[in-house]
């Protein structure tokens, strides 16, 4: 188990580089896919992605960083998943809420195939956080 | 676990934090629009930024904190006066979102027209969450690894 959800975890390390190119090139990402296109979004939310993205690259680490800790198996693992799955669990509800409430004011978040990307990519940072945090609770207890 | 005078100040200064947050943050789930909201809790003027973002920023919040946030704080903070290690280890994950969510708030504040250049927000409605998150977080992770 605590090799699979360290995999899991690790890979989450694809999405950190993604962030990154979001803030070094944010056209380049949108062209790439992973940014919703110019087109189909609001200034105001490209603005907030920008800012997501680089906020992102402070905190966004701390879950593929403790998969890799799962992998060697590191005795701070345990305690490394659960800080890095309640920034994951926390950040995709907060996130998702943030994303239904611009939807539902009005604002244009992307085109309806982003928009579920978008929600999916939020319940999975909640459900991959929260295997992290189980499988750290089973591990420290 | 042994209980240490430590261990009561972490533990009831979360438990103070977080009931006057989530209690705050319960009235502005259930109220979103009310002036009273407005002035005492979310802080800043609608108008002054974009009014839409302001009210769906600060509506994620309302719901995330007094739902998921709290409950996780008040359990730890028991759980540790009880000297029980899970208390520990809830009140591990549940001190992430104090620096996580200031870290997030500051990139973002000045856009939605929170941020107040004052030593009141600076210390007490910004310091005291990213402080209090790191003092609990380090406590909580040395005394998980005695």
């Amino acid at each position: 188990m605590r090799i699979i959800v360290g995999i899991l975890c690790s890979s989450l390390w694809l999405i950190y580089a993604g962030q990154v190119i979001s803030v070094v090139n944010f056209r380049l990402a949108q062209r790439l896919g992973l940014q919703e296109k110019q087109d189909n979004v609001d200034p105001l939310s490209s603005r907030l992605e920008l800012s997501a993205a680089r906020w992102d690259l402070l905190w966004l680490w701390t879950l593929p960083s403790a998969g890799i800790l799962m992998l060697i198996d590191h005795p701070w693992w345990p305690f490394a998943a659960m800080i890095g799955g309640a920034c994951y669990v926390d950040t995709g509800g907060r996130e998702a809420a943030k994303a239904l409430g611009l939807k539902q004011q009005g604002v244009r978040t992307g085109s309806p195939g982003e928009q579920r990307l978008v929600m999916a990519t939020f319940v999975f940072f909640v459900a991959i956080g929260g295997l992290a945090i189980v499988t750290g609770l089973v591990e420290a207890t | 676990m042994e209980v240490t005078a430590s261990t009561w100040g972490i533990a009831i200064a979360g438990l103070l934090i977080i009931a006057v947050l989530a209690g705050l943050q319960l009235v502005a789930a259930l109220r979103p629009r009310s002036s009273w909201v407005i002035k005492n809790i979310y802080g800043g003027r609608p108008e002054a930024t974009d009014p839409k973002a302001y009210f769906a920023f600060n509506q994620g919040y309302a719901w995330a904190d007094p739902f998921f946030w709290a409950p996780l704080q008040i359990a730890g903070s028991i759980g540790m006066l009880l000297g029980e290690r899970w208390g520990f280890l809830l009140a591990l994950m549940a001190s992430v979102p104090f620096w996580y969510s200031a870290i997030l708030i500051f990139i973002w504040d000045r856009d939605l027209g929170f941020r107040r250049n004052t030593v009141f927000y600076w210390v007490i409605v910004w310091g005291t969450f990213p402080v209090f998150g790191v003092l609990e977080g380090l406590f909580c992770f040395v005394r998980l690894l005695e």
